[in-house]
């Protein structure tokens, strides 16, 4: 069973780089497969954008979904805190590698539009060098404009930017040009978030998975069969693509393996968990979640 | 005089990147050198070499005193936000050991950003730094330049004490230092980099010629390949201008027998 873990390092003093290493191993320890690391450059005060991530599935009957974890004026906002950081999350997956040895390190979604791929492939060889491989990119196109604002980027084109960027790390990797490193390590997965029809298309396209947050098992089954069917028309195997349910958990323990086991059954390859782990219990939260699922056996 | 050492991240002899890195940073704090300078994004491309961020954050986690430097930041080929959230993360590894140095020149063609257009990489790059200063020093940061713009905007980690890291400038045209110097006044330090002796004196003038008086105060790093530190070593007591720093360049990472052969220089 592939369980992972999305948790953030924010670059407090709380959760510094012994504390990062920790978290890794025990993580490790407890059978988890990976840490997933959300990311955004710049967080503000007021947004205008609206936050479009659907309410979690209710963990007595994912069926349901339940008020978001949070909302200003009954509209759902970011899950962050008023000064809330995040370190760059490759280097964030570097540090954490570096501490244990088989533990995968995943982005929760790099927000892919933002970058110049030319400059993200050196990174990404870099970083697949320094942890043999154990890193995964979950990538997305983001709902803040006044981010995208804040980073030179236009929002509007997001998306296509985003499709074209995953297809030039794919080129970049396939023939590198001569400027890059030598031999590099095999290109990580690259999983599209989201669950729009723009989403799917681009994961069924360009990309080697999917990545959906927050989707009930029926919306998940229906959206998994539109990105089956758009991969079949690409000429694409599903069994080459990796998937992972991704979803915000806040009910009882005794709920968890059932809803687990709801999204595999429905062809999930894995399920990310986002419990918001507080730094001094997140070892008892872990070994809770471990036990309930039988990870470490 | 400080003596200290640059490379591209290049492991050779079957080492892998990781352990090349921790055992290179190790030895040359040990070895009482006073900086360790990644190579810039030009030398990274030349020396098909991996990333000087990703590789300075391995070694700030393998050191604990030693200076650390990015030698020759293309800024203009980033979104400033991306690149201060990375700077401030080494930053935040390292506990607060880093300097940043910048290269004004035209970036190679094969690392421009495909989607994003630049005509002036000079003026890109200082705009991008104005806006990261902002980000690095502003609780809620606002910026209002040419080609960013933002405000409001919350960027955490900030570099340790919510400082710009020392600012070194990649030795460049009156031109470009004169831009320099009316956006951001004086650089912190001057790079003469892979500088022959009559280039490094011609580049020092350079700089006393926009700055005038402000020039004293600006640290000089001159930068040599490695087979050429000997020479270097012995002709900086007769250079006509003054140098803090001699660096020597290697284009992999070093042996420990490399770092002690240039650790003797001292």
């Amino acid at each position: 069973m592939e369980i992972g873990l999305v948790d953030l390092f924010d670059g407090s003093a709380e959760r510094d780089p012994a504390f990062m290493a920790q978290f890794g191993r025990t993580a490790e320890e407890l059978g988890f497969t990976g840490i997933w690391l959300p990311e955004h450059i710049v967080f503000f005060d007021e947004y205008t954008s609206e936050y479009p991530y659907p309410e979690a599935p209710s963990a007595t009957d994912p069926e349901k979904v339940e008020r978001h974890n949070k909302t200003v004026d009954g509209k759902a906002r970011v899950e962050a805190a008023a000064d809330q950081g995040l370190l760059d999350v490759l280097q964030a997956a570097a540090e954490v590698c570096a501490a244990t040895t088989r533990l995968r390190i995943g982005s929760s979604v790099m927000l892919l539009p933002l970058r110049n791929p030319r400059l993200l492939a050196r990174d990404l060889m870099t970083v697949a060098a320094l942890t043999d491989g154990r890193v995964d990119l979950g990538v997305g196109v983001g709902w803040s404009a006044e981010e995208f604002a804040a980073c030179q980027t236009e929002f509007k084109t997001r998306g296509r930017r985003c499709g074209e960027g995953i297809a030039e790390l794919t080129r970049l990797w396939e023939d590198p040009d001569d400027i890059y490193p030598e031999d590099p390590a095999p290109m990580p997965r690259m999983l599209v978030g989201g669950h729009s029809p723009a989403a799917l298309r681009r994961a069924a396209a360009v990309a080697t998975g999917w990545y959906p947050w927050n989707l009930t098992p029926s919306q998940f089954a229906e959206h998994h069969a539109t990105y089956r069917a758009q991969l079949e028309e690409a000429g694409r195997d599903r069994a080459d693509q990796h998937v992972i349910a991704g979803l915000r958990f806040t009910g009882e323990m005794d709920a968890l393996p059932a809803v687990v086991e709801r999204y595999l059954e429905l062809g999930a390859d894995g399920v990310n968990l986002s419990l918001r782990m507080e730094a001094h219990d997140y070892a008892d939260t872990m070994r809770a979640v471990s036990d309930a699922l039988g990870l470490a056996a | 005089m400080d003596l200290g050492i640059a490379c591209s991240f290049r492991a050779t002899g079957g080492e892998s990147l990781g352990a090349a890195i921790a055992r290179a940073g190790a030895t040359a704090e040990q070895a009482g050198l006073a900086s360790w300078w990644a190579g810039g994004d030009r030398e990274a491309a030349t020396d098909r070499a991996h990333d000087p961020s990703l590789g300075l954050q391995r070694l700030a986690r393998a050191t604990s005193g030693i200076r650390l430097g990015l030698s020759g930041d293309l800024l203009s080929l980033h979104s400033a936000a991306v690149r201060a959230k990375q700077i401030a993360s080494i930053d935040w590894f390292a506990g607060g050991r880093l300097e940043l140095g910048l290269d004004l020149g035209a970036p190679p063609a094969e690392l421009a950003d495909p989607f994003r257009d630049v005509d002036d990489h000079v003026g890109r790059a200082l705009d991008n730094l104005g806006a990261m200063r902002a980000l690095w020093t502003e609780r809620r940061a606002s910026y209002d330049g040419e080609h960013v713009s933002f405000t409001g905007a919350i960027a955490l980690p900030k570099p340790v004490g919510e400082r710009v890291p020392a600012t070194h400038l990649r030795a460049t045209s009156a031109d470009a230092l004169d831009r320099y110097a009316a956006a951001h006044g004086a650089p912190a330090g001057w790079l003469a980099w892979q500088a022959g002796r009559d280039d490094l004196i011609a580049s020092i003038e350079v700089l006393g010629k926009v700055l005038g008086d402000a020039a004293d105060g600006v640290r000089r790093t001159w930068c040599v390949p490695v087979a050429d530190l000997p020479a270097a070593r012995e002709a900086i007591a007769s250079l006509p201008v003054r140098v803090d720093e001699l660096v020597a360049d290697l284009d992999h990472l070093p042996t420990d027998e490399e770092i002690a052969a240039i650790a003797a220089f001292a």
